[in-house]
């Protein structure tokens, strides 16, 4: 029993991380179309705000709080600069977001000296519950990210701000003739998606500590995850985000304790989920939850 | 006479390094500072002023990542290199031949590692070799290296023995060094159910091949076996399997994700229950990756430590420090490895009375004794070392020595 | 994009620049040998392998328009293929080993081909995109846990293969080797883009929609086009490793997989040539760029920020800035091009 409330606490866990990145990259995608390969770089950026931050010695809450926006805003300019060019050519779209992401990885591991730090070890620590120990940090994770999903919806549906993403989700030339600015509304979008990676990264820097290659462990779950699930919507994601994540840690526990561990090494478990998410997605290409058809 | 050879090392650096404008590229500052020299035809050398020597400067080639993910490792290998020429160049060079450092950049790539080395050879032209980490790219360059370009070739990494290609020389441990010390350790000290685990390649399968081949001998059982990606992130449900089946002892060679790994173990609640871990490789300059408090009595074994007390080891530390007051990089096992190949390679000049071939020093090094090195003498043997063990335990700040094997013998290439 | 660069009937060229600018490219390879320094041999010698690889992209998304992120997958694959053949079954002819990458190419490229393009919808641009890059990234985690392949370590080539009675060791010898292959490529090449199937993927990579009005299975030629890339770039992918002695994981990952792509774009996407002369460019660059003291440690990102303006501002590359488009774009058939060169000239 208490191994069932272990790999759930844990699949929660790894999953919110996720959920926060797919969430700021489905909105990209969804919304202007450019498969951005740099958000996972600006997961990289939200960590290294909090490293720097504990650097100069300020309060390291104070880093995680401040890390979405600045973050955010470098997404902004980014937009301004260069992902405004890529809104009628997906695939020239791809090619320089994966330029750009190696600018801003190498950039970074420049700065980092080539080196890799832990950080924010004060947050580390467990408390324990029903007799078992449970990380303070990951819990931590767990809560706020049930807050971010919470508060996405409530703008998405309830402010008038969601009103206008939706529509231009739906329809951007309607949209336009019925005066909202899209291009406008592209950037506060695209820098709000850039401000969710950057968050992603800035909470889970105590687990990983922070080196040049932190982006590169969610790129690929990040993507898999939005095809999976579907663009256009706020449910595809989150589910495609949920699967790909709860898959992978579920898969991890099944193969520890089903004493299948001798046959199947711990490297095919990704293998063998991104493959049936693929598969999956060639018979759903719009992924399954999708309001586009 | 050390202002004097500054000031000469600082002229030669003005000549050599027009148009850098920007000394805020720390790098390059502490290159500079050091005495090297930006060649036009790429690449840095550090030349000592008086390389006009008759018969010409012995060359040596640092094939060593300096950027990249490696970058960490490489540094510190590279600045010990440079205190060790200028120590050797400060009395007088080796037999009366000045040394000259090439150093090539690889950025933690294997495909541009091979091109480093090609370049090293053929366009530096360089007498020997010395570099490179991680196995894989040992195992890419070592053909251009040894064969191709023909030239001796110091690999100052730990790694998992078995590497006995002509011309290759290993000077750091290997598992049939550590294996018996660290695992006689642990039973002395009671430790009863292991579990043996490790990221999934061949260094961390090796060492744990030899543990178990010890523990199966004195009869003990081992619980499990486990391998991990190397971009590992998450150990929950290894964790959970090692709290369940009340594992006293961990002996871990968990490279990728370590971090995640020892703070979930530590935060399980496995050092409250009177675990402990074992992990060889272990020192004082991984505390910037994983921090002391997630591995409190790590029991680590090496064949040398950051603050051992020791004249020799002490000497080398300050002369380092002399040099780079201000880096993060520490001088570490594999540093002090580099150092020791180093040392090997003068005595093999002088034993061939300066025949710099490579045939020559092949056949010159094995036998070589170094009356002293970083954490004792050495012996060449074969190809690789034999020096003393250290087996020794994480306090805090530091590794408090708990047991010396003296002169222990690799026994590999037998 | 016709509309864009409208040809000024005035202004046509009475010359076709596209093969002067291929002549003088592989003049120049042909005459480097004569004066540069071994490494530069050497070194250049890898950047025509690598220019393989970068034209079996240019095959699949300069003529197709098949977005593969999946050309490094195919190029280590050939290498393995190489490396398990020498090393486990003692095999060091030059004619079998080759045989063995091709077919290893074909066969791979076949069976994930029919993945990714056969079945009832057709796949957008995007999963094959997505799809290829994950091959990619799935094949480098396989293969690094593969103990039978050496793992994370990868395999070392010990022994020296002859090629046309040649030691295949770097040189100047072995790269007048690899050049002839290049050539031999290079004109396979340009004959299936000038053929029929040639004509199709074109009309593939403008509009798809229309060829598949006028009724034709758009997936087939998709599906021979990408297994023919993926055996160009898995024989590449045999030589390179012959020659650099060592195939390990890296060597089928997204990296080369991603270069590829650039190299093509930075060359100038619709000419093969073009893919040569961004792989060399880029390559070069990456060799030098790393030498300039100001930005020995920053290199990569100049070399990231370049690509981004390249891509942004010069989306055709280097070529396109000789090479007028409608001669990007192509002539097909055997017959007289000046025939065909006069039609088009009506309806341009």
């Amino acid at each position: 029993m208490e191994l069932v409330v272990k790999m759930v606490f844990e699949i929660l866990s790894y999953t919110s991380i996720l959920l926060i990145v797919v969430m700021g990259l489905a909105v990209v995608i969804s919304m202007m179309g450019v498969f951005n390969i740099a958000h996972s770089e600006f997961v990289l950026l939200g960590a290294y705000v909090v490293y720097i931050f504990e650097v100069w010695s300020f309060p390291i809450w104070l880093g995680i709080l401040f890390a979405p926006f600045f973050v955010g805003y470098i997404g902004f300019l980014i937009e301004k600069v260069i992902i405004r060019r890529l809104y009628d050519n997906a695939i020239i779209g791809i090619l320089a977001t994966y330029a750009l992401a190696i600018v801003i990885r190498e950039t970074v591991r420049a700065l980092l000296e080539g080196q890799a730090y832990s950080v924010a070890t004060s947050y580390g620590g467990s408390f324990k519950a029903f007799g078992l120990y449970f990380s303070i940090w990951q819990s931590v994770i767990i809560i706020l990210t049930v807050v971010m999903i919470a508060s996405c919806y409530l703008i998405f549906t309830r402010t008038s701000v969601g009103l206008k993403v939706r529509g231009a989700l739906d329809n951007p030339m309607l949209s336009r003739s019925s005066g909202i600015l899209t291009t406008q509304l592209y950037s506060y979008v695209f820098a709000f998606g850039s401000a969710l990676a950057g968050l992603a990264g800035a909470l889970v820097v105590p687990l990983y500590g922070i080196s040049a290659d932190l982006g590169l462990l969610f790129l690929v779950q990040s993507f898999l995850s939005v095809m999976l699930g579907g663009v256009g919507g706020f449910i595809g994601p989150i589910f495609g985000g949920g699967v790909i994540g709860s898959s992978l840690s579920v898969f991890q526990w099944v193969r520890d304790l089903s004493g299948l561990d001798q046959f199947i090494a711990p490297v095919f478990v990704d293998v063998t989920v991104f493959a049936a998410a693929l598969i999956v997605v060639k018979y759903r290409p719009n992924g399954i939850f999708s309001s586009k058809s | 006479m050390e202002k004097e050879a500054k000031s000469k090392y600082a002229n030669s650096v003005k000549e050599g390094i027009k148009g850098i404008s920007r000394r805020r590229f720390l790098c390059n500052s502490v290159l500079a500072a050091a005495g090297w020299v930006a060649t036009t035809a790429g690449g840095w050398v550090l030349r000592p002023e008086w390389a006009n020597a008759a018969t010409g400067p012995i060359k040596i080639g640092a094939l060593l990542p300096i950027s990249g993910s490696s970058a960490s490792m490489g540094i510190g290998c590279w600045q010990m290199m440079q205190v060790w020429a200028k120590k050797v160049n400060d009395n007088g060079g080796v037999l009366g031949r000045p040394v000259e450092l090439y150093i090539e950049d690889y950025g933690s790539e294997i495909p541009k590692a091979v091109q480093a080395a090609r370049r090293l050879a053929q366009q530096r032209g360089v007498h020997m070799i010395t570099g490179t980490f991680w196995s894989s790219t040992r195992i890419a360059v070592k053909k251009q290296i040894t064969v191709r370009d023909k030239l001796p070739f110091f690999y100052p990494a730990e790694y998992e023995g078995g590497e006995c290609t002509r011309n290759l020389f290993c000077t750091s441990n290997v598992p049939n060094h550590v294996a018996n010390p660290l695992v006689s350790h642990l039973l002395k000290t009671g430790s009863k159910r292991f579990a043996l685990l490790g990221s999934d390649y061949t260094f961390p399968r090796n060492f744990n091949k030899a543990y178990r081949k010890i523990l199966e001998e004195k009869n003990i059982d081992i619980v499990f076996e486990e391998y991990y990606p190397m971009d590992q992130t998450s150990f929950a449900s290894l964790i959970a399997k090692i709290n369940n089946e009340k594992i006293d002892c961990v002996l871990s060679n968990v490279v990728g994700g370590w971090l995640s790994f020892y703070k979930s173990l530590f935060e399980s609640g496995y050092y409250e229950n009177g675990g402990r871990v074992g992990c060889h490789f272990m020192d004082e300059s991984m505390y910037t990756f994983v921090p002391s408090k997630y591995i409190p009595g790590l029991i680590s074994c090496m064949e040398s430590y950051l603050h051992l007390d020791r004249p020799y080891n002490k000497m080398v530390k300050k002369a380092y420090y002399d040099m780079f007051p201000d880096t993060k990089a520490e001088p570490g096992y594999a540093p002090g490895s580099t150092w020791r190949g180093l040392q090997f390679y003068e005595q093999a000049i002088i034993k061939t009375n300066g025949d710099l071939r490579t045939e020559a020093i092949t056949e010159a090094l094995p036998g070589i004794k170094l009356k002293d090195s970083i954490g004792g003498p050495a012996e060449m043997v074969g190809n690789h070392c034999k020096f003393n063990i250290y087996v020794a335990r994480n306090v805090g700040k530091t590794y408090e020595i708990l047991d010396q094997y003296d002169m222990v013998d690799p026994r590999e290439c037998v | 994009m016709c509309l864009k660069n409208k040809i000024n009937m005035n202004k046509i060229p009475k010359y076709r620049a596209l093969p002067v600018f291929e002549g003088a490219v592989f003049a120049l390879l042909l005459f480097v040998p004569l004066i540069a320094d071994k490494f530069v041999i050497s070194s250049l010698t890898v950047f025509l392998l690598l220019s393989m690889l970068a034209i079996s992209f240019e095959l699949c998304w300069g003529y197709t328009g098949i977005l593969t992120f999946g050309q490094g997958f195919f190029f280590g694959i050939g290498g393995y293929v190489v490396a398990i053949l020498m090393n486990k079954a003692q095999v060091i002819n030059f004619y079998v080993l080759s045989a063995g990458a091709i077919g290893i190419g074909i066969l791979l490229g076949l069976f994930f081909g029919a993945f990714l393009f056969l079945g009832k919808r057709v796949p957008t641009i995007i999963f094959i995109a997505i799809g290829t890059m994950t091959l990619s990234y799935l094949g480098e985690r396989f293969f690094t846990g593969w103990a039978w392949v050496g793992a994370a370590n990868g395999q070392t080539l010990w022994e020296v293969v002859e090629v046309f009675g040649v030691e295949f060791i770097p040189g100047v010898k072995a790269f007048y080797v690899v050049m002839f292959f290049l050539t031999i490529i290079y004109l396979l090449c340009r004959f299936v883009v000038r053929s029929q199937l040639g004509l199709v993927c074109s009309g593939l990579r403008q509009s798809e929609e229309r060829l598949k009005f006028l009724g034709y299975q758009i997936q087939v030629p998709k599906l021979i086009i990408f297994t023919f890339a993926a055996a160009i770039a898995s024989f590449a992918g045999g030589v390179f490793s012959l020659h650099e002695g060592f195939v390990g994981p890296t060597s089928l990952g997204f990296t080369f997989s991603a270069y590829a792509a650039l190299y093509c774009l930075f060359g100038g996407s619709g000419t093969l040539i073009g893919a040569i002369i961004g792989t060399i460019a880029i390559e070069m660059a990456r060799l030098y760029l790393s030498d300039i003291n100001m930005i020995k440690h920053y290199w990569q990102i100049v070399l990231g920020a370049i690509l981004i303006v390249v891509i942004l501002f010069r989306p055709h590359g280097i070529v396109g800035l000789f090479v007028g488009t409608r001669e990007r774009i192509g002539y097909f058939g055997f017959r007289g091009t000046r025939k065909l060169k006069v039609k088009a000239d009506k309806y341009v």
